[in-house]
């Protein structure tokens, strides 16, 4: 009889562990819009990742693989897109991927003469979109952009579903569920995904919990099983009970100076902030040291583009930073405010640092703590600021992250405004010799240090922490989690 | 009746007024509703697609017209940050906030009022002293404070709760009560001083009063005295400040529900305000202005219960 129980209870508890094959992740913040086309928060497409897929996917390298797409070829003037589908894709309403849902994935992307397209990218560079048979579809450019690959990696949605933002249906490994505003999005195992290796879990909630305390409380209680993109101060908080995982996150965090404002509209103002701030420092303190010092708007983790050697280009040296002042007509230095959001404590430490040391070269900075919605208001949109430190996160493609510098980018918040600079992005992105290319991207960072047009900090390292028995987990140069490798042990 | 037709007209004129307040004060303060959404990596194109949908393009005059045009026919409007209707959004927090407030509720009055009587019998003697200092160090505590040990102690250390997450009573009623538990005493125990002290002083007062003398004077023994006659004339200024209490919690404890990750209804308010989510702020301005009317409708009543000479609407 007891022997009875005992398997009994044993088989109960196996199935249970059976059937409990759930992650709970906590994240920050709502997804913006659930329609893959809409979206632009990269908190949404951290979690949409593992719902939706492009012809194309990122992988952990930080480049582009086939997913819908089974292959690509681009011609040789980089102007025509060739993609061959891959046979036996299904949408979670199990209808197969046909060159139709393509299509219409990608005109909506476009747009069209009546309605204006979804993708500024897509309306401004394809002139055609076309199916050449069933399994080919043709993407020609009207403009070459030899960095519009990683553009297809935007989904792929089914054309017979009559409202994406209610009911959103992808092809990627898990479907959705549901989404509760303020609380939960909920999403769970396809069975028909075209690698039947994956998913391994059957069911992910990312449970909304805009506190970090709250969160590594329910964390450390066993509630959630990843707490992801926490700093190193918070890491420590946890101590080694935990599987922690750290990477470079591909984040530039900065200081942006407003060009458009006195004194920073002397570049010698600017490299003599550049001389005075210690990165080392700051790195040190506000990351514990886990941080990749930064000396242009691009983390070495974008190793094929990243300019090396430039982040000692202004050495630490208040002799310098003087010299520098004095020339441009502050010899003991100004007064100024550094806008920081307060809902980023690590930028507001960064500040605290900074602040300290500019007082060293006589510069007064005064902190300015405002709302999440003020600086993008204020300092992100209108440019009504001075200096303000912010990390940016970052892109597959080095185009889309330097074209933020370029004279008539809508979000060029810093006011920089160089023709050669312009020139070289441009250039670049005309190159279909990938070295060639490279090599202006890093010409283009370059320009920016030389220009100081910001003081470039840090990448600062992120960690995951994991419930002791998950594995798998893969980190990625961009802000997504891929739950579709973990597994319990 | 007609009092009441007066009070009712009063209330109207005011959520008017506040609403008004509201529309204008975001109209002054910076930040942009479709900008809090996308964040810093939505393209030109997403941010005015957007803005139009939002109707942010429009003359103020209009977009507070066809606001209060949907007030009339019970519409709330849609909230410009979950596109959804913002009634579905209150209605869907309501039962949290709620129980959390009934449960609440009930620590306050069986903790609070028995101790401030026993405080107010026992008038200036150890026992008073002694709830007195307890009284006074609940008061000093905020909450979050001893939300956050609460938490640590119970959820972390013991494991008997959940430190966060909360189970919907449909789910799993054992569940829910565990996850509102810790949450309810954290917001119960500074107003629980606060309902002490009160008891305490009202108490005390009537004890002072010809009435009490004369009883105990009599021979009356002290706790028929206090129980039969000081207890009820008491009762007055309690109840009003539970009133106000019940009305405070019932609008969304701000703190403890960021703190424990509650959904309820403060969390989703500064949600609202953080996100410039006008819809979704009005909505909740009127239902804050409804709890108020409701719990003042209350209170009317239970004063005529403890006391007859108060008659309702004199």
């Amino acid at each position: 009889m007891r022997k009875i129980l005992l398997i009994i209870m044993l088989s109960i508890i196996s199935l249970t562990s059976l059937l409990s094959q759930k992650i709970v992740v906590a994240v920050m913040q709502d997804p913006d819009f659930l329609d893959p086309h809409r979206a632009a928060a990269s908190g949404t497409y951290e979690m949409m990742f593992n719902v939706f897929e492009g012809l194309l996917k990122p992988d952990s390298n930080g480049s582009v693989v086939p997913a819908v797409a089974e292959s690509y070829h681009i011609s040789e003037d980089g102007l025509t897109y060739t993609f061959t589908l891959r046979s036996g894709v299904k949408f979670h309403n199990g209808f197969e991927v046909t060159v139709d849902d393509v299509l219409y994935s990608l005109n909506r992307l476009k747009g069209n003469n009546q309605e204006r397209g979804l993708s500024s990218d897509f309306e401004k560079f394809v002139s055609k979109i076309e199916a050449v048979d069933e399994k080919t579809i043709k993407v020609e450019l009207s403009t070459l952009n030899t960095d519009f690959l990683e553009k297809f990696i935007i989904a792929i949605i089914p054309a017979n579903n009559d409202n994406h933002e209610v009911n959103p249906i992808g092809t990627g490994p898990f479907k959705f569920v549901k989404y509760q505003p303020g609380q939960r999005l909920v999403i769970e195992k396809f069975d028909e995904y075209w690698n039947p290796e994956l998913p391994i879990v059957d069911e992910v909630e990312f449970r909304i919990i805009p506190d970090n305390q709250a969160a590594i409380m329910s964390f450390m209680a066993g509630d959630v099983q990843i707490l992801p993109r926490l700093d190193a101060i918070q890491a420590m908080v946890l101590g080694n009970r935990f599987n922690l995982i750290t990477a470079e996150q591909n984040m530039v965090q900065l200081m942006a100076m407003n060009h458009a404002v006195s004194p920073f509209d002397d570049i010698r103002v600017r490299r003599a902030i550049n001389h005075a701030v210690d990165k080392d420092e700051i790195i040190e303190i506000v990351a514990g040291g886990y941080g990749t010092k930064l000396g242009s708007n691009m983390s070495p983790i974008m190793s094929m583009y990243h300019q090396e050697g430039l982040e000692d280009y202004y050495e630490t040296s208040l002799v310098r930073s003087r010299q520098l002042l004095s020339e441009a007509g502050y010899p003991d230095g100004f007064s100024t405010k550094i806008t920081v959001p307060s809902n980023y404590q690590f930028h507001i430490d960064t500040a605290q640092i900074i602040v300290e040391q500019l007082k060293r070269v006589g510069i007064e900075a005064e902190i300015e703590l405002v709302e999440w919605s003020v600086w993008l208001d204020k300092v992100y949109t209108s440019r009504e600021y001075e200096m303000t430190i912010i990390g940016l996160t970052g892109k597959l493609s080095a185009y889309d992250i330097l074209r933020r510098y370029v004279s008539d980018y809508p979000r060029n918040f810093y006011n920089y405004f160089n023709i050669e600079y312009d020139r070289v992005v441009k250039m670049a992105i005309e190159k279909t010799d990938i070295e060639e290319k490279a090599s202006l991207f890093k010409q283009a960072q370059i320009i920016l240090t030389e220009d100081a047009a910001a003081v470039y900090i840090m990448d600062p390292n992120f960690f995951v922490a994991l419930a002791p028995n998950l594995f798998g987990y893969k980190v990625y140069p961009l802000y997504v989690q891929d739950m579709s490798t973990l597994y319990y042990r | 009746m007609y009092v009441y037709l007066k009070k009712l007209f009063a209330m109207i004129l005011t959520v008017l007024l506040v609403s008004l307040i509201a529309f204008v004060a975001f109209e002054v303060i910076p930040g942009n509703p479709a900008l809090s959404r996308l964040g810093v990596d939505a393209e030109e194109s997403q941010f005015e697609a957007l803005s139009a949908e939002l109707g942010l393009n429009d003359p103020l005059g209009e977009r507070l017209s066809r606001w209060f045009k949907g007030l009339l026919t019970g519409d709330l409007g849609t909230s410009m940050r979950y596109s959804v209707p913002v009634s579905d959004l209150i209605l869907d927090r309501i039962p949290v906030t709620l129980s959390l407030a009934l449960m609440a509720m009930m620590f306050i009055t069986l903790v609070g009022i028995p101790l401030g009587i026993v405080s107010a019998k026992y008038g200036h003697r150890l026992p008073d002293i002694l709830i007195s200092m307890i009284s006074q160090i609940g008061m000093a505590i905020p909450s979050f404070w001893s939300g956050i040990i609460l938490m640590y102690i119970f959820g972390i250390v013991l494991r008997w709760v959940s430190p966060g997450g909360y189970v919907p009573w449909s789910e799993d009623a054992v569940g829910a009560f565990k996850s509102l538990l810790l949450p309810a005493i954290a917001i119960a125990l500074p107003s629980i001083a606060s309902i002490i002290r009160y008891t305490r002083n009202s108490v005390m007062d009537q004890m002072k009063s010809d009435y009490v003398q004369l009883a105990l004077s009599k021979g009356l023994n002290i706790n028929s005295v206090l129980y039969k006659h000081v207890l009820k004339n008491s009762l007055i200024p309690i109840v009003t400040v539970l009133g106000m209490i019940a009305a405070n919690i019932l609008g969304g404890s701000i703190v403890i529900e960021q703190v424990f990750t509650l959904p309820g209804l403060g969390r989703l308010l500064i949600n609202a305000i953080s996100t410039r989510d006008l819809p979704l702020v009005q909505g909740m301005v009127l239902y804050i202005a409804f709890i108020i009317v409701i719990i003042n409708f209350l209170i009317d009543i239970v004063y005529t219960v403890i006391d007859p000479r108060i008659r309702l609407g004199a």
